[in-house]
């Protein structure tokens, strides 16, 4: 299926508090979901405008949707805790070091992102200690 | 280009600026690399002294451009309304503006760069950590991140992963390290010498002084974190888990971000076998004392000298 906004961060995007219910009652149901169906937990709000969030969601890369007859069926792209956890990767995106080593956050890493590790290291390091242990 | 009282005065204040923080710079180019040979010695000392190391220039223009040259210009001006400024003091002005600005730009985009780091681990924190000094929270990301945000009244994010990996003891070795960069205020020295209006904020150089001084002051934090052997080495551990838990470096990095060589390495090895501090000469409380009078005593002696210079510089391409 096609995605306009796939390659935007779309865990970046700030959300309406119309679009945060949306998306939170997609979230309970669990399942691809009409706006039809959507209706009756929105009490006060407009069949059309209940489209355009969803179409807005869909648009920022939040929702997947398929034709059910003439209708779309919205599903969540990400569950709740994915959302998250990308929220806090577009972070952690910010802590690697572009071209200029200055502009990174004012951020305090124990372990910094950018450092060289492989495995075989690690495993050295982990037997030096393990030693220093069963030594003392 | 004829200049009334006070805009004259910004710019002697602006090209002193320009030219003292210039003239400092380049002679800590010079000394750059003898300096940084050196490598870690004590604990704290290194990361202290590159830190200022690094703000010299930036101290010196604010010494002589903003403090000495306002009051001489006070003193010795003769109040003449209007008077011309040459092209050559236009430009060192110019320079120092542009110097800066371009500070001024570095910290703001580094303060809205930290504004969305904290925003987005604030939204995936899913639980405080109770009676620490600071506020704590356990977020759930992609790294397994330990990092202290904020300037002034800084939070610590951990991420779940790295509390269910470590035990008890290293988990509060971890802990004990980030309090420490708490304690030392080291976002706080991140972003002066961020901010540092000087030409080494452009240069190689500067990067260099700054990327040595985060690595002392990691070094100082373990130090802080780790006082007894046993501290020691649950902190090593800790180190060594964690990185396990990051893995390879999340994209392809510009072979600058890797200079430093394995610093998790080197902090392993030094919590697992300390080196002997090495011998740097402490300066006593008198000596510091007797520098300083020294200094401001040759600052007031050389007051009419220095700002008989600005004047002329002032003047030269004037006909």
């Amino acid at each position: 299926m096609h995605d306009p906004l796939r390659d935007r961060t779309e865990s970046d995007v700030p959300l309406g508090p119309l679009e945060t219910r949306v998306l939170d009652e997609i979230w309970v149901r669990g399942e691809a979901t009409t706006v039809r169906a959507l209706l009756p937990r929105f009490p006060g709000v407009a069949y059309t405008t209940l489209m355009t969030t969803a179409d807005r969601l869909f648009r920022k890369g939040l929702l997947t949707r398929e034709k059910q007859g003439r209708a779309f069926a919205y599903t969540a792209r990400w569950s709740r805790d994915e959302l998250a956890a990308r929220r806090a990767g577009s972070a952690l995106a910010t802590l690697l070091p572009g071209e200029r080593d200055a502009l990174r956050p004012l951020i305090s890493m124990f372990v910094d992102a950018v450092s060289r590790r492989d495995a075989s290291l690690l495993d050295e390091l982990e037997a030096l200690v393990r030693l220093k242990k069963e030594g003392d | 280009m004829s200049l009334g009282f006070v805009a004259r005065g910004l710019v002697m204040v602006l090209a002193a600026h320009g030219i003292i923080s210039t003239l400092v710079a380049l002679a800590l180019v010079n000394v750059e690399r003898r300096v940084l040979a050196r490598g870690p010695s004590l604990p704290e000392g290194p990361a202290r002294r590159l830190w200022r190391l690094r703000l010299a220039p930036t101290v010196a223009a604010l010494a002589v451009a903003w403090i000495g040259v306002p009051l001489s210009y006070l003193r010795w001006e003769p109040g003449v309304d209007a008077e011309p400024a040459g092209p050559v003091a236009l430009a060192a002005a110019g320079l120092g503006a542009l110097l800066i600005a371009s500070g001024g730009w570095r910290a703001a985009t580094a303060l809205w760069q930290t504004r969305r780091a904290h925003a987005a681990l604030r939204r995936a924190t899913r639980a405080s950590l109770p009676s620490l000094p600071v506020p704590a929270f356990v977020v759930e990301t992609p790294f397994p991140i330990v990092a202290l945000v904020g300037l002034v009244r800084s939070r610590l994010f951990v991420a779940e992963a790295v509390r269910k990996a470590c035990t008890a003891d290293e988990f509060s070795a971890v802990i004990g390290h980030e309090l420490a960069h708490a304690r030392s205020r080291d976002n706080l020295r991140r972003i002066a010498l961020i901010a540092a209006p000087d030409i080494l904020g452009w240069m190689p150089a500067g990067a260099r002084i700054q990327q040595a001084w985060a690595r002392e002051a990691e070094l100082a934090a373990d130090e802080t974190a780790a006082r007894c052997p046993a501290d020691r080495l649950h902190l090593a551990s800790a180190l060594v888990r964690v990185a396990r838990l990051a893995g390879q470096p999340a994209r392809r990095l510009p072979a600058s971000a890797l200079d430093g060589g394995e610093p998790i390495a080197e902090r392993v090895r030094r919590l697992v076998d300390p080196p002997a501090p090495a011998g740097h000469p402490r300066v006593s409380p008198t000596a510091r004392c007797v520098t300083i009078v020294a200094l401001a005593g040759g600052a007031i002696l050389l007051a009419p000298a220095a700002y008989a210079a600005l004047e002329a510089l002032m003047r030269i391409g004037l006909r």
